[in-house]
């Protein structure tokens, strides 16, 4: 476990469990909750910013997100790093990003296995890299350079896309995978991204959750999209659907006790609302946990499936859930 | 075909964003089809979706625009705008900065100066509300400062102030629209008016500053003393009353929170 990567957990929790330990259930934080959420003080682990929100010089929305900082940990979520674009990486909004970094101590930093605009633009959108070494070894050196200048490593998270490239020599895991491996860096998991990507390109979505270590995801993203009739796209305007809280039960399964959050960014219902829909996901989770005997046990066991003598013998002197399981 | 070099990626992030911006059609014959949808109709979620989330984003910069220009104007200056400003800017909160000089200088939105008066207005409002934090001058701070000394006076503006020049009403069609009530009819007038806008309590306030006032304001923002400032004014008002009138002006500065603080010239 990286040091950096220490520094950014909350207060003991990585004496506990390096780098692992779960915030629980959580919210992007949007402004059109920020008084509901101060005011009710509602029960979340975390809340996830989005950064470029905040990458301003002061006013109102920096004073929200100090108070709000003041009550729950932090993730920042950015949008705009554009990790595999060929222009050259954007050093302001690194140094922005820092200064966001110290005001607010984040738990993670994360952004998108994407590009977003070349030539100097913007296309303001999430666009999908062709998955072959070329892009592999691009993307992997300039992740390497963002951590270093963070000083902490990030999660990068993968993205629905509504198309993909002929000439592509990996599976989209495959590619998220070794660019996590080569730089080193975390994973943040969007399960109806993998959903989405999933019914537009046609693979199983549970294949590419198997294929994705367990050690390196530290959050895991659920949201609504829109089916079209011909592909289904992301959008983050309703509610979750049933096959993704499917595939969500199947990652619970697989990656244990991750913590676990709603985005919404349009259409954005009263926080209680939210709130209920969180709910369902924490009872889908605990229903998991149940059945893999107890909370935590989840990681374990895809360690187990992996390597059962192993296992065997860690488990009497494993964690307390561990025992309570045996 | 492979991809083997950095090159080839940014030809075809090139060919991609070409697609999405203004439907060139390279790209389309480097994604793969399927009998779901073919190339083209994947690559339109892109392309369409790209104006939607600039139109969105100009949307919530401009309330008070939206209302006064109507949905379907709205969407054509928006679109129009959008079309000539591919967007260079990594933070959506940047984008829609050019809309005031865009509408002022193409017909037909170009006739409604009450267009491009509202652009300008909300744009300064936007970035007076995220603009630096600072505290604000206090009145009897300058208590310690003996009368005599008051022309060596200089001062520098709190940095979430701004100034814009308005010809038309547009400021009470903003309050109108932010309070849900019916919009006053539009007024433009011959000689623009000059409106301060400040930031106290993290809420951003606006007024308009009469002639003098804006006058004297220049003079200030550009670090000119105090002793400037009255000369400039004794040209109105004659020596006497520019002295009156710059404390005044000074007073409702103050009381706006529109100053960081002052320096004093060496005697």
């Amino acid at each position: 476990m990286a040091a950096h990567e220490r520094l950014l957990m909350p207060d003991g929790a990585d004496a506990i469990s390096p780098g692992r330990a779960s915030l629980g259930f959580g919210l992007g934080l949007r402004p059109v909750h920020y008084t509901q959420i101060s005011e009710a003080r509602p029960k979340l682990g975390w809340l996830e910013i989005l950064s470029e929100n905040y990458l301003i010089p002061g006013g109102r929305p920096l004073d929200w997100l100090d108070r709000l900082r003041a009550d729950y940990p932090m993730a920042m979520h950015g949008v705009s790093l554009s990790i595999g674009s060929t222009d050259p990486l954007d050093e302001d909004h690194l140094r922005e990003l820092k200064r966001l970094q110290r005001r607010i101590e984040p738990v993670w930093i994360s952004d998108h296995l994407c590009w977003t605009g070349v030539s100097g633009g913007n296309l303001h959108d999430l666009l999908p890299l062709p998955y072959t070494p070329a892009a592999l070894a691009h993307v992997a050196e300039r992740v390497m350079r963002v951590q270093d200048f963070l000083g902490s490593r990030i999660l990068l998270e993968n993205v629905s896309s509504y198309v993909s490239y002929p000439f592509s020599e990996l599976t989209e895991w495959e590619f998220l995978v070794q660019v996590a491996q080569r730089a080193d860096c975390l994973i943040l998991l969007d399960v109806n991204n993998v959903y989405v990507s999933s019914v537009n390109h046609e693979f199983d979505p549970r294949v590419y959750l198997d294929a994705v270590p367990v050690d390196r995801v530290r959050q895991i993203h659920l949201a609504g999209h829109e089916d079209r009739g011909d592909l289904i796209v992301d959008t983050h305007d309703r509610a979750i659907v049933d096959p993704v809280w499917r595939l969500y039960e199947h990652a619970r399964r697989r990656f244990g006790d991750v913590a676990t959050m709603i985005e919404r960014d349009a259409d954005i219902p009263p926080l209680a609302e939210l709130l209920d829909e969180l709910d369902l996901a924490r009872s889908i989770a605990a229903r998991v946990d149940a059945e893999t005997s107890g909370p935590a046990a989840g990681a374990k066991r895809a360690a187990a499936s992996a390597t059962p003598s192993l296992a065997r013998l860690e488990a009497p002197g494993g964690s307390a859930s561990a025992r309570q399981a045996a | 075909m492979t991809l083997q070099a950095p090159q080839a990626l940014a030809s075809l992030q090139r060919d991609f964003q070409a697609y999405v911006l203004h439907r060139a059609p390279a790209v389309l014959a480097q994604v793969r089809a399927s009998g779901k949808a073919d190339a083209a109709t994947r690559m339109d979620v892109y392309a369409e979706g790209y104006p939607l989330r600039l139109l969105e984003a100009l949307q919530a910069d401009y309330p008070g625009l939206y209302a006064i220009a109507g949905a379907q104007a709205f969407d054509g200056f928006g679109r129009g705008f959008i079309a000539a400003h591919p967007s260079r800017f990594r933070n959506l909160r940047w984008y829609g900065g050019a809309l005031a000089s865009y509408l002022a200088t193409q017909p037909p939105w170009s006739a409604r100066r009450e267009l491009a008066d509202m652009a300008r207005f909300e744009w300064a409002m936007a970035s007076s509300f995220d603009g630096a934090d600072a505290e604000a001058l206090q009145r009897e701070a300058l208590g310690a400062v003996d009368p005599e000394d008051w022309p060596r006076l200089r001062f520098c503006l709190h940095p979430a102030v701004r100034s814009v020049e308005l010809a038309s009403n547009v400021a009470s069609s903003w309050t109108a629209q932010a309070r849900g009530e019916p919009l006053p009819q539009t007024q433009v007038e011959e000689a623009p008016a000059r409106w301060l806008l400040t930031r106290r309590e993290l809420q951003v306030h606006f007024r308009r500053m009469a002639g003098d006032e804006a006058l004297v304001f220049d003079q200030m923002a550009s670090g000119a003393s105090f002793e400037a400032w009255c000369s400039e004014l004794g040209e109105l008002l004659g020596e006497q009353a520019a002295a009156v009138r710059a404390v005044e002006c000074l007073g409702q500065w103050l009381a706006d929170g529109a100053l960081a603080g002052f320096t004093l010239d060496p005697a």
